[in-house]
């Protein structure tokens, strides 16, 4: 079922995707984004309950319409009527009003609900977030409701775009220049994920063989694990950057070769990039920033604090998942789900914090100097680590004990 | 201010970090060359407030308004005309 559900999704969602594309294409300039947005909400509005339908519709309105004057005027401080809204949102969210559980977990079939509402939550806090940073140019109503609803940003564990991204990024390439950009895009993601569905053909006749588990078998193992979990993740979030280029969003790749990052720093800077520039934005930079304007000679210590506050930020966002998956009241549960993410993250920041003490104050001249051993090592040596460390997250986020992952409904919806 | 002399602040700093000038300013993206580092984004961002008196606001660091030469300086000009 696990298998299955990963592996069939991003094409799902790509047969979803590919007539929305065509057809935006296909109509005048001036009503591509409202067709866009009014597509995004038809495909929420057949895809789920009308209450999920309708409380994500209202609150993208609502979460435009607190912070539209704002911005277009200059108001400093924070939005306080769009955290309202959030905050009623996520009551609902994590309050169980749209969820289903069986028992003290969410339902298998309810999981591509959570990832959904939890990627909203996200987008909600960064959009609130860019609203008050100076950021974010007077938003229009048509570009928010694409940002929410839009296919192109509405991939399951989708990478959250910044607003201020996904707005300044339209219409920066020709049309055709777009499209051809967006294919080959689209089909790199769709060429990981066939790899991803071989590659768990290969994972089964691997277990089946390891019958004494050793040192080298788990290592194996877990690498195989790894870069499994890479080809799904990179498919499905490259899939929806590849929608969006060809519907004219020229968005950065999610990925820079993480496989081959040479240090543990260096992977954090290659992996879902996107999240990672929300991170940094919301906590690394604004402790950074301060830390070096007052002692600029402590160059290590504050890149150390501020990657501290980097992980307290990512570690928050990651619970949303947690919250959500968990019957609100199973304490026992909930607490195992964030002590293993606490666990994760603080391994992280470790990993990354020694990363740091030993990369110093090397140049970007220094770095390209490496010897070719000291970075195969590097990368060896990062590759392990993060496939000994993935296997923490993965627990502290799986619903259910047999890890039963979801048909969801952009795969019922095309069955 | 001068649109020249952020470029100027700019190049300085790479220069300080052994990069050759002609190689910053014709870089498509410093991160993606392995020129920039959210570390030394920050970095930079100090050496622009101290070099040309702009207040740079943690909101405003980001990956697209330190991409390259052209975004940054950009970004400095809005700044000053803000600011002024």
């Amino acid at each position: 079922m696990d298998k299955d559900w990963a592996s069939a999704l991003p094409i799902r969602y790509f047969a979803w995707a590919l007539p929305i594309v065509l057809l935006c294409r296909a109509c005048p300039e001036r009503w591509r984004k409202p067709l866009l947005a009014l597509t995004g909400a038809a495909a929420i509005a057949h895809l789920f309950s009308p209450s999920i339908a309708a409380a994500l519709t209202i609150s993208s309105l609502l979460l435009h319409v607190s912070i539209a004057r704002r911005v277009r005027v200059g108001v400093e401080g924070p939005p306080w009527a769009g955290v309202a809204v959030a905050s009623v949102l996520f009551y609902f969210i994590y309050g169980s009003i749209f969820l289903r559980y069986g028992g003290d977990y969410i339902l298998p079939e309810d999981v591509f609900k959570v990832f959904l509402l939890v990627v909203f939550a996200k987008k909600s806090i960064y959009y609130l977030w860019e609203s008050s940073s100076g950021r974010m140019r007077p938003p229009e109503l048509v570009d928010s409701l694409v940002y929410f609803l839009a296919v192109p940003f509405l991939t399951e564990t989708s990478p959250v775009f910044a607003f201020s991204h996904v707005t300044e990024s339209y219409g920066r390439k020709r049309a055709s220049h777009a499209l051809t950009d967006g294919a080959r895009t689209t089909a790199w993601a769709l060429a990981h994920t066939l790899l991803f569905m071989g590659l768990h053909r290969l994972h089964a006749g691997i277990a089946r063989r390891i019958l004494v588990p050793g040192t080298v078998a788990t290592a194996v193992v877990l690498c195989e694990i790894y870069l499994s979990h890479y080809l799904r993740t990179y498919g499905a979030h490259q899939l929806g950057v590849g929608v969006a280029r060809a519907l004219g969003y020229d968005i950065r790749d999610n990925f820079v070769r993480p496989l081959t990052a040479p240090s543990y720093a260096e992977y954090w800077r290659r992996w879902n990039v996107h999240m990672r520039e929300m991170v940094l934005g919301i906590c690394f930079y604004p402790v950074l920033l301060r830390l070096t304007r007052a002692a600029p000679d402590r160059p290590r210590r504050n890149a150390i604090a501020a990657a501290c506050a980097a992980f307290l930020g990512h570690a928050a966002l990651n619970a949303l998942y947690v919250f959500a998956l968990v019957r609100p009241g199973a304490w026992r549960l909930l607490g195992r789900g964030l002590f293993l993410l606490a666990l994760y993250e603080a391994s992280q920041f470790a990993l990354v914090g020694i990363s740091l003490l030993l990369e110093g104050e090397t140049t970007p001249a220094e770095r390209s100097r490496r010897s070719a051993l000291s970075t195969a090592a590097g990368i060896a040596s990062t590759f392990l680590l993060r496939a000994a460390s993935l296997p923490v997250i993965r627990a502290a986020l799986r619903p259910h004990r047999g890890s039963v992952w979801p048909v969801g409904p952009w795969s019922m919806a095309a069955q | 201010m001068k649109t020249g002399l952020a470029a100027q602040v700019v190049l300085k700093f790479f220069e300080s970090r052994g990069v050759d000038a002609a190689k910053a300013s014709s870089c498509e993206d410093f991160f993606a060359e392995g020129l920039l580092t959210s570390i030394e984004l920050v970095k930079l961002a100090v050496a622009l407030e101290g070099g040309l008196g702009v207040r740079i606001r943690p909101g405003d660091v980001s990956y697209d308004r330190f991409r390259n030469l052209e975004a940054v300086v950009g970004f400095v000009n809005g700044k000053a005309r803000e600011q002024r």
